[in-house]
């Protein structure tokens, strides 16, 4: 196992910033540390870290206690979402700092710290950019010698503090492919901290969830997408609707209009609602366009049901969208392919309208 | 560019000038004509025919004020002033001054600065108040402060000696079997503090305090901790961050408040004044000895000295203005 945290917590004043983590990062895979802002995930980073105590738990890596180590002797690299680069140095100067300031006996020799910051460069895909300085570098290109800089001293882990977060959408990409791509030849034991799902579901082995201090759910990206343990990561991981319905007779029934306590609420995803301008089978919901957006090419449409007035959204593509648009967009029907049910008798298979 | 210039729709056309010009007014008046006069005077520069050629006026000069007109042969003035060997002394002292106050407080100054910027503790927006407290009273009450601590009337005078013999602790006696206070045994061994260089060292150290950190504060706040932390992840220990991550970020801004702190230290006059004891030769600084000087009538070699106290600041100013350039510089590049 590469680093394990058990019951870990960190309180800021009365303020719970981690309760009770419990968590076991796998040796070689890349982590993500996913949830909202103020879910504490950036704490429980730097506490792996160092850079915050715990007020109580401990961390081991690779089955070695570090709870007590100081940072400089934990043998992380750390990547800060703004750079964190030294001014005052040249890019050859930052990704040499760690080498350099060895103490004498373990310090390799200029030669041998010359042949690794190239070799570094090469790989972050920055050569001939050795002397200059971070002020002349874009987003990206900070953030790759950031990264260099961290793998000069060869960590045994890596953490990552949203490394894009400051970056805009383009590079944003790039970089994410990079990450992983750069992660598949080193297999560096890897953590990174991030709020945005989809760079998480992108470049991670495993999710974790964070909210309000407390893990809400682990798995591979799949598994958490596929089958949200519960309504909070259903939310966060992708748009939703919330559509409330009522068992009867292990059916479950659309066409209540007032919700009691006990009505299980659906989960459903934009992109599992389907339009239809007739009700072939008679599982649509007649309902009527609201407004539509084009997002290249998909088409995210508000429908708005005609018994109820319940609003949807749904996501089409536009080949779909462009099929329909021709017909009367105030009687059309919709149809929910996938639904999720957070109740006690979850069990179903079926509804009616 | 051909782009016409731009209308500018913010103020009446005249406003522009009219600030531009009561200020520069001001300035010439109240600033730059005292600074020439000082340097005038002191190398008898013959003010009234200067003025008369300037103003235009031709025979008949106006008359000056008899201070401008009592001085004798200025160049040779000068120079037997910086001669004077009461002159030389004042001169040494504040120099002396300036390098004991300078490093001491560049020292705490940056300490101070850490501990506020690096840590949160109970009690910090008080220390942050306290850094200013030199700034807010006057230089006189700070020089009383000394006087109040280290005077004969002072506490020190209230503190008594005691002994350690035959195994009892006992009060320090004199040979008239009086007790020995704390001042009493600093006077007989020739520590005198107060009416003496200590007393002005100190009274400097405390007018002077504030500029170091005060301006090391907003820097550092704005320098972060990012900076720092990635240092300690690869490896850093305390001193190498300090010196080959902080301070380099910090330099200008240290500097800055160093030339302040020697500007300060080198034109104290109140503090040292009441600290002092005016004893000619040992414990006058330069502006003490130019109003002693002043006061003696001895209008030349006043000017002499405070030439060249002007000078001090006049060079301090501009190498302040670079300062201000390169750090302008640096926040925006």
């Amino acid at each position: 196992m590469g680093i394990e945290i058990s019951n870990v917590s960190k309180y800021f004043g009365d303020f719970a910033a981690l309760d009770g983590i419990d968590l076991k990062i796998p040796d070689g895979e890349l982590t993500a540390l996913l949830g909202p802002s103020g879910s504490g995930k950036t704490t429980l980073l730097r506490i792996i870290a160092g850079l915050e105590t715990p007020d109580q738990g401990s961390i081991r890596f690779f089955g070695e206690d570090a709870t007590q180590k100081r940072t400089r002797d934990r043998k992380v690299g750390f990547v800060f979402q703004h750079y964190a680069l030294f001014k005052h140095m040249t890019i050859f100067e930052n990704i040499a700092f760690g080498l350099r300031i060895r103490p004498r006996k373990s310090r390799p020799d200029k030669e041998t710290i010359r042949a690794k910051v190239e070799r570094l460069l090469d790989m972050v895909q920055l050569n001939g950019m050795a002397r200059r300085f971070p002020s002349e570098l874009s987003g990206g290109q900070k953030q790759r010698v950031a990264l260099a800089r961290a793998l000069a001293v060869e960590p045994k882990v890596l953490l990552l503090d949203e490394p894009f977060g400051a970056l805009d959408a383009k590079v944003r990409q790039e970089l994410r492919r990079w990450l992983r791509y750069l992660h598949d030849e080193l297999h560096i034991t890897s953590v990174f901290v991030t709020h945005d799902q989809e760079e998480a579901l992108e470049v991670s082995d495993r999710i974790v969830i964070l909210n309000k201090g407390g893990i809400e759910q682990i798995g591979t990206p799949e598994e958490v997408y596929d089958n949200p343990v519960n309504p909070f990561v259903y939310g966060f991981l992708g748009n939703v609707n919330l559509f409330h319905a009522r068992f009867e007779e292990g059916v479950l029934s659309l066409r209540h209009r007032e919700k009691d306590d006990g009505d299980p609420t659906l989960f459903i995803r934009p992109h599992d609602i389907s339009i239809a301008p007739d009700n072939a089978d008679g599982k649509g919901i007649a309902a009527r366009v609201l407004t539509h957006k084009v997002l290249g090419n998909r088409v995210r449409v508000t429908l708005k049901t005609l018994e109820g007035d319940r609003e949807a959204e749904a996501e089409i593509g536009k080949k779909e969208w462009n099929a329909l648009k021709g017909n009367d967009l105030d009687a059309i029907y919709l149809r929910i392919l996938e639904a999720k049910i957070y109740a006690p008798n979850e069990t179903w298979s079926d509804y009616v309208i | 560019m051909n782009a016409p210039a731009l209308k500018n729709c913010l103020e009446p056309r005249w406003l522009r000038p009219l600030l531009i010009a009561v200020a520069l007014l001001f300035l010439v008046v109240f600033i730059l004509l005292p600074l020439v006069t000082i340097f005038s005077q002191a190398l008898d520069v013959n003010l009234q025919d200067y003025l008369a050629a300037a103003l235009g006026y031709e025979g008949a000069t106006p008359e000056l004020p008899p201070l401008f007109a009592s001085l004798g042969d200025g160049a040779s003035v000068y120079r037997a002033a910086l001669d004077d060997a009461e002159v030389r002394a004042a001169i040494r002292l504040s120099l002396f001054t300036v390098l004991f106050c300078v490093p001491l407080n560049t020292f705490f100054g940056v300490m101070l600065a850490w501990a506020i910027t690096k840590f949160d503790f109970r009690g910090k927006n008080l220390l942050i108040s306290l850094i200013e407290l030199p700034f807010a009273i006057s230089p006189v009450i700070a020089g009383l402060i000394f006087i109040l601590i280290f005077g004969a009337s002072g506490w020190l005078n209230m503190v008594d000696l005691y002994t350690f013999a035959d195994g009892r602790i006992t009060k320090l006696l004199d040979a008239d079997g009086n007790t020995v206070t704390l001042y009493k045994w600093l006077m007989a061994h020739d520590l005198k503090i107060v009416f003496a260089v200590p007393g002005i060292f100190l009274a400097t150290l405390f007018v002077t305090f504030p500029f170091v950190a005060r301006e090391l504060i907003p820097l550092m706040q704005e320098m972060g901790k990012d900076d720092e932390e990635a240092a300690l992840t690869l490896g850093a220990s305390g001193w190498q961050l300090f010196f080959k991550v902080t301070l380099p970020n910090i330099k200008w801004g240290l500097l800055y408040g160093v030339i302040l702190t020697s500007a300060r230290a080198i034109g104290e006059f109140g503090a040292v004044a009441v600290v002092s004891g005016n004893v000619r030769g040992e414990t006058t600084t330069m502006p003490l000895y130019i109003e002693i000087l002043y006061g003696e009538y001895q209008f030349a070699t006043a000017f002499a000295v405070a030439s060249l106290l002007t000078l001090i600041a006049l060079v301090t100013l501009v190498v302040k203005a670079a300062i201000e350039y390169v750090l302008k510089k640096q926040r925006t590049g």
